[in-house]
């Protein structure tokens, strides 16, 4: 048993020490640069949906809050270089310490509201957020937006063309995955799981409910902050416009069809959406019909997104070909409650 | 935990690899159609929306800028070359738009590009558009614009800073001493409404009340309430124009008896359309009116009925127009080098378009003059023009 | 003083459209336990289905009415079966309210595709304006509160009084019980989405000559969900009530501040919410674990 996981891990190592040379090495030399520019953009929302995962995956809470602290957490950035003239790196932890305080005072009183009720106050955040984002002229320059925000830099190396920003962008969002799988493992992520699982339960057992969520929502919100400070230096521009309801629905729909209790499963999702009205150019004026049905029959045939779907998959091959040791993330661990 | 993580990664791999193909095979296409000889059609890229809501402008885009690719084609092409149009579309988002523009500019081998995206979109682009050498004419009309300064961006209209003060003058000359201020929140209602009451203040005018709604706000008769109490003896509106036509409806149910002035959005086709007999009486300073009384504007006028069986929107005709900018420069620089067709465009002089006339006058904003029109009757009646 | 009439009225007749769009949703939650984020698009349906019945097709109005109920019906029943019948099993709340998401597309770009982007016109019910001394209000506004008026009398009556309407309330209380009565919840749960399919339907008629007819009428809804959650989730009383506060809220609020109109009525929302968590009408039961 021992030796055949040996086996195993070293085919796995070596799978995934090709898959890191190939994403940072073979994508950027063979896309083109729009190519690079959409991707660029899917791994920005990717690490705002990352705080779904948090949320709804661990957490078993429906929030539409993201694009509020992805708005805090670029507007945060934007006004840190702009206004401060900050390194880049000192920019970005700003932004994300500025959400972060932000979700805590906010989910401090939010996540006192249980299930539905708690949706609906995330729901009233995105407007209210938006009215500012739209009209506080002195710190997010009004609907004219903020431009001329600096590109990343670190340590005197500057990122100017789409496939250097690429670099940064897969590097950070390849951390907050990993960061996201290793909360998985801590107590926090458990008690988080139990939380999801049984609310009562939880409390008997002596976790503190409300004190969970709370870290949940600004470690959430962390990620988010992270993303709008990653979008702002790689537009160079903000402006209200970006966030908006609908596009925190595209959020939580991003994170759903891929499947959202895993990392991986988010980043399917991510890029699916961002790609689907590439591959469906012909299809012009039905692109987003066909996306909402799309949406639509997913949830029934397959609700656990794409990864499930693969888990599933990996599960029955398993059984096949008898390969012992249990199934490592199944739809098994994540049953709903 | 590194199994997992492992997993994760051969799977990134597997997702990546699908996207590397897809990424490759555009990138062969481009490379494909790099050799120009003299009979390659020269290529120049529209970017609109032809999806979502507001479609209806991307129809109205597309075909002013496909009558004068057939109209110059069946008279030869330029340069000998015939002409050939690349649409991308610019979906409902920013995102979307900021995707669209990219991809015309990096791998659509274009020489130039029109694209009538709102003001906040064509200022996420901008920095690109300078990356790329490649000129782009835009729709739109915030002054904040052309103040940043950008080399490769152009701006077909007058801008809303050299509109303002005529929209004023305009006012006073309809009576107005006090007049109320209704706008739409975003970038150009902001930048509008802010230059109007500037140049109130600066004619001795005063402002009755300034009032800012945001884009989906639908419900106007609260705040016409207010404006009808505040002692305001005229309405100046700015809006988009499915607003337009609701606050020229809602206007006329409570009605409101001062002298109205829209922007120009309130005498596009599709507002008048829309609110019907409520459009009636409206004064407004638009780029562009069917009844303009310019011989290009009317021969474009014509042509467009004959080839489409709808009147031109102020979509169609700066499409039109765009491309005329374009065209010009390109036959001026001999060639298709974006760096050389820009250089000429700041050499436009006196171009006669459809619309209006179009100099260089110092700053990237081309137009020179603006049309004053009253809504009689369902049309446009044009009762002026403004020059810059 | 004609002005805070003229705003009082505005914002109760604005508020009786939020009830509407409120109530159809406050049913499915007691029904089926499930929000549903399409409701806007129901009442978007609405507007443009009678504009069909009405302008393209010239029908009277009692005939566009009758015509224009049973397709609301048959909407609503197809709504049933396509986004929530698959997914009852479903154990997890979060793939209901995403299949709703992906409904709210689906019908909007129907929409589009059937009567184009650019919005129509429907005419009033009867045209003209009222006029008392300096208030102006045109007679849709007095409709609207009218035929809102009766709709929710009529809810009551029908939840209250009648047998059917104790029927569908039992079996969305418990079905496993009401199934053991002999009761179907299929055709139960059926009607309760043809009644908020119709609640939605009308509505969008009745604002349809006010604000054109156009796929953004949807936008409505987020106010209706305002209404609903500070009536309390579960109670059509409260969500009727707190429909018409907001609406009143919304209209005075833009004697302070017009540009934070928006969030002026969401942060009310929250503060209730702060203040009772529950809800204005609310019973304080903790959610089914």
């Amino acid at each position: 048993m021992k030796k055949k996981i040996n086996t195993n891990t070293l085919i796995l190592g070596g799978v995934s020490l090709v898959a890191l040379l190939v994403m940072y090495l073979v994508v950027p030399s063979v896309s083109s640069v729009y190519m690079m520019t959409v991707l660029n953009g899917a791994i920005i929302f990717y690490v705002a949906c990352l705080g779904i995962t948090v949320m709804l995956g661990m957490g078993g809470m429906v929030s539409f809050a993201a694009i509020s602290f992805m708005g805090i957490g670029a507007y945060a950035s934007a006004n840190l270089s702009l206004k401060l003239g900050v390194p880049t790196i000192v920019s970005m932890l700003g932004a994300i310490l500025v959400s972060m305080l932000a979700a805590l005072i906010i989910g401090a009183v939010l996540l006192r509201l249980s299930g539905t009720f708690f949706t609906f106050s995330t729901v009233a955040l995105v407007q209210i957020s938006y009215s500012i984002f739209t009209n506080w002229k002195e710190v997010t320059g009004g609907p004219d937006g903020m431009g001329g925000i600096s590109t990343f830099e670190f340590f005197g190396v500057k990122a100017v063309k789409p496939n250097e920003n690429y670099m940064v962008l897969l590097t950070v969002g390849i951390l907050c995955a990993l960061f996201v799988l290793r909360l998985k493992k801590t107590n926090l992520g458990r008690a988080l799981s139990s939380v999801r699982d049984n609310e009562i339960a939880a409390k008997i057992m002596g976790v503190n409910v409300y004190r969970t969520k709370l870290a949940a929502f600004v470690i959430a919100a962390a990620l988010a902050g992270l993303a709008g400070s990653l979008m702002v230096h790689n537009h160079h521009f903000v402006a209200a416009t970006s966030f908006t309801f609908d596009q925190s629905t595209t959020f939580v729909i991003m994170a759903m069809l891929g499947g959202v209790s895993n990392p991986f499963g988010v980043f399917m999702g991510t890029v699916l959406i961002t790609m689907l009205p590439e591959w469906l150019k012909p299809l012009q004026e039905y692109i987003r019909l066909v996306y909402g049905l799309g949406v639509m029959l997913l949830m029934v045939f397959m609700p656990m997104g794409l990864w499930g779907l693969f888990t599933g998959w990996v599960k029955k091959l398993k059984a096949k070909f008898k390969i012992g040791h249990k199934v490592m993330i199944g739809i098994s661990s994540t049953k709903e409650g | 935990m590194s199994k997992k993580l492992m997993t994760v990664l051969s799977l990134l791999l597997a997702c990546v690899m699908l996207l590397a193909a897809c990424g490759g095979t555009t990138t062969e296409e481009t490379e494909g159609s790099e050799a120009s000889g003299s009979d390659d059609p020269i290529r120049i890229g529209v970017v609109t929306t032809l999806s979502g809501s507001n479609s209806g402008h991307g129809e109205y885009c597309k075909e002013g800028a496909e009558l004068w690719k057939e109209q110059v084609n069946a008279n030869g092409g330029i340069l000998g070359r015939p002409v050939e149009i690349v649409y991308e579309d610019n979906g409902e988002t920013d995102q979307s738009y900021v995707n669209a523009m990219v991809k015309a500019l990096s791998s659509d081998d274009v020489c130039a590009i029109f694209s009538n995206g709102y003001s906040s979109q064509v200022a996420l682009v901008c920095p690109e558009v300078e990356n790329y050498e490649i000129p782009l004419i835009a729709g739109c009309s915030s002054h904040a614009l052309i103040e940043s300064g950008y080399e490769y961006f152009w701006m077909l209209r007058l801008t809303d800073q050299y509109v303002s003060p005529a929209m004023v003058n305009a006012c006073a000359d309809l009576g107005m001493t006090n007049p109320a201020i209704l706008h739409v929140s975003d970038s150009y209602g902001q930048g509008m409404a802010d230059y109007v009451e500037k140049a109130l203040l600066d004619k001795g005018m005063t402002v009755a009340l300034k009032i800012s709604v945001s884009e989906d706000e639908s419900q106007f008769t609260p705040y016409l309430t207010q404006i009808a109490n505040s002692g305001a003896d005229g309405l100046i509106a700015i809006n988009h124009q499915d607003q337009a036509a609701v606050v020229m409806m809602q206007v006329d149910a409570l009605g409101l008896d001062m002298p109205l002035m829209g922007c120009s959005q309130y005498a596009s086709a599709l507002a008048m359309d829309t609110a019907g007999e409520a459009a009636n009486g409206w004064y407004s300073l638009a780029d562009w009116t069917c009844e303009v009384d310019t011989e290009e504007g009317k021969a474009f006028v014509e042509a467009y009925r004959a080839a489409y069986n709808r009147d031109p929107d102020m979509q169609s005709v700066c499409a039109y127009d765009a491309m005329q900018v374009i065209g010009a420069a390109i036959e001026r620089a001999g060639t298709d080098d974006p760096k050389a067709i820009n250089a000429e465009i700041e050499k436009t002089n006196g171009l006669k378009g459809a619309m209006t006339t179009y100099t260089f006058n110092g700053d990237h904003s081309l137009g020179t003059t603006i049309f004053m029109v009253q809504t009689e009757n369902l049309s446009g009646k044009l009762t002026g023009i403004v020059n810059r | 003083m004609g002005m805070y009439l003229q705003l009082l009225v505005i914002g109760l007749s604005m508020g009786m459209i939020y009830a509407m769009i409120a109530m159809g949703i406050v049913l499915l939650i007691r029904a089926v336990g499930v929000l549903n984020f399409a409701q806007g698009e129901l009442f978007m349906m609405g507007a443009y289905v009678t504009f069909a019945l009405s302008v393209q097709l010239s029908m009277p109005l009692w005939a566009m009415l009758i015509v224009a109920l049973i397709i609301f019906c048959l909407f609503g029943a197809l709504f049933m079966f396509s986004v929530y019948w698959p997914l009852r099993k479903s154990t997890w709340s979060a793939t209901i309210i995403i299949s709703t998401l992906g409904a709210s597309t689906v019908i909007k770009e129907i929409a589009k595709i059937i009567w184009g982007s650019v919005p129509v016109v429907q005419p009033p019910i009867i045209k003209g304006v009222l006029e008392l001394g300096t208030v102006r209000l045109e007679y849709q506004y007095l409709f609207i509160i009218g035929i809102g008026l009766l709709l929710i009398v009529g809810t009551f009556l029908l939840f209250d009084k009648l047998y059917i309407g104790r029927v569908m309330q039992a079996a969305a209380q418990d079905k496993y019980s009401a199934e053991l009565l002999g009761i179907s919840t299929v055709v139960t749960t059926m009607l309760t989405y043809m009644i908020s399919a119709s609640l939605a339907g009308i509505g969008g008629w009745l604002v349809s000559p006010l604000f054109l007819v156009s796929t953004s009428l949807g936008s409505f809804m987020l106010k209706g969900f305002a209404g609903m959650v500070i009536g309390g989730l579960g109670d059509v009383k409260g969500a009727v009530l707190g429909s018409l506060l907001i609406g009143v809220i919304e209209s005075f609020s833009t004697l302070f501040t017009t540009t934070y109109k928006d969030a002026v009525v969401f942060l009310v929302l929250i503060i209730v919410l702060i203040v009772r968590p529950q809800g204005f009408f609310g019973q304080k039961i903790s959610e089914k674990a």
